[in-house]
């Protein structure tokens, strides 16, 4: 009687955790991926505005380095593109349009005071749940 | 008799082409107007610019690249210790890219590219919307990474990037396109608006 008690028990158990993997694998696979999911955004500031011209061709120079995106803002003396930071990280499409011309121009880089701003702690890539969702949407997408 | 008949039968047909001529039945009203999603583009799949192969509504194209240019126009005015931009509403995102993780810059642009098209007539489920609602979502409590809470002039200057974003994408600032993502926006303040 009791051995038939324990076994209840644990085939409850057993039961309510496979159903609850089961919602979580279908909750992985069915959401929906997210679009340009490696997307950087960096800047690069000039000493001097850029006018038209010089806008147009730095533009053109930017599209033309692997992984960098169609979207490329200029305003003033700045320059903002996105990147898939897979491709090319923001030193190396800094690196590659210096190359291309001859800029008088940094790297921008967030100001510490921006940096140290609290965040919520980021999904580690190397940990077990991001490495399972990848899994598991990979396989369904 | 036989032209009392004739007489009569021309008389019926008569009346009823006067009644069918001059009833109201018709259709007269403006023809509705497309959604904003439509006028962007809707439906029409192109090539997607930033994923070679694939392909994309062209209204949420549209949205994306006006999302893209928002975010783009708010990082190229962040000054260190500078007041007047939006800088510490975008702070925890701005210091995970900074820091090389992505993560939430992506999903940010996604949701955003999700919100507009779906609540402007691109109702595909390639547009549905899965973040938090406008209140959560702009509310540091419920949302880590919306570094502080709104005021009514940083709304109205978000608006202005919007705006400046949309004129760069091509819609002109004196059309009805403009006017009506104006409205848009607008209707959104009240729950982004939160101090």
């Amino acid at each position: 009687m009791k051995r038939k008690k324990v076994k209840v028990i644990l085939g409850s158990l057993f039961g309510t955790f496979l159903l609850l993997f089961i919602i979580l694998v279908a909750h992985i696979a069915t959401a929906k991926p997210v679009e340009n999911a490696h997307i950087q955004v960096s800047r690069i500031d000039f000493e001097q505005p850029l006018d038209s011209a010089l806008s147009t061709t730095v533009t053109q120079q930017l599209r033309a380095i692997p992984g960098v995106k169609s979207d490329v803002i200029v305003k003033n003396n700045v320059v903002v593109y996105f990147h898939d930071n897979t491709v090319a990280n923001s030193q190396q499409v800094f690196d590659q349009l210096m190359q291309k011309g001859t800029y008088n121009a940094q790297r921008f880089v967030v100001p510490a005071e921006l940096a140290n701003a609290q965040a919520c702690p980021v999904i580690k890539k190397d940990s077990w749940s991001y490495r399972f969702s990848s899994f598991v949407q990979g396989i369904f997408n | 008799m036989k032209m009392l008949k004739r007489t009569a039968f021309v008389a019926v047909m008569l009346l009823a082409a006067a009644f069918t001529s001059c009833n109201n039945d018709d259709d007269n009203s403006a023809p509705a107007k497309p959604s904003i999603y439509a006028r962007l583009g809707g439906t029409t799949m192109v090539n997607d610019p930033d994923n070679p192969g694939q392909m994309i509504e062209q209204g949420r194209l549209s949205y994306r690249k006006v999302v893209n240019t928002t975010v783009g126009l708010i990082v190229a005015d962040i000054q260190a210790g500078a007041s007047g931009n939006l800088s510490a509403h975008f702070a925890p995102v701005l210091a995970e890219v900074g820091a090389g993780n992505t993560t939430n810059l992506a999903i940010l642009v996604d949701n955003l590219t999700d919100f507009f098209s779906f609540n402007t007539g691109g109702t595909n489920a390639v547009n549905t919307y899965t973040g938090l609602n406008m209140v959560d979502a702009h509310n540091p409590a419920t949302n880590p990474r919306m570094g502080v809470k709104s005021t009514n002039a940083d709304y109205t200057k978000f608006v202005g990037y919007v705006g400046a974003a949309a004129q760069q994408n091509g819609v002109a600032a004196n059309t009805e396109l403009y006017t009506d993502i104006v409205a848009v926006l607008e209707s959104l303040r009240a729950p982004i608006v939160q101090q």
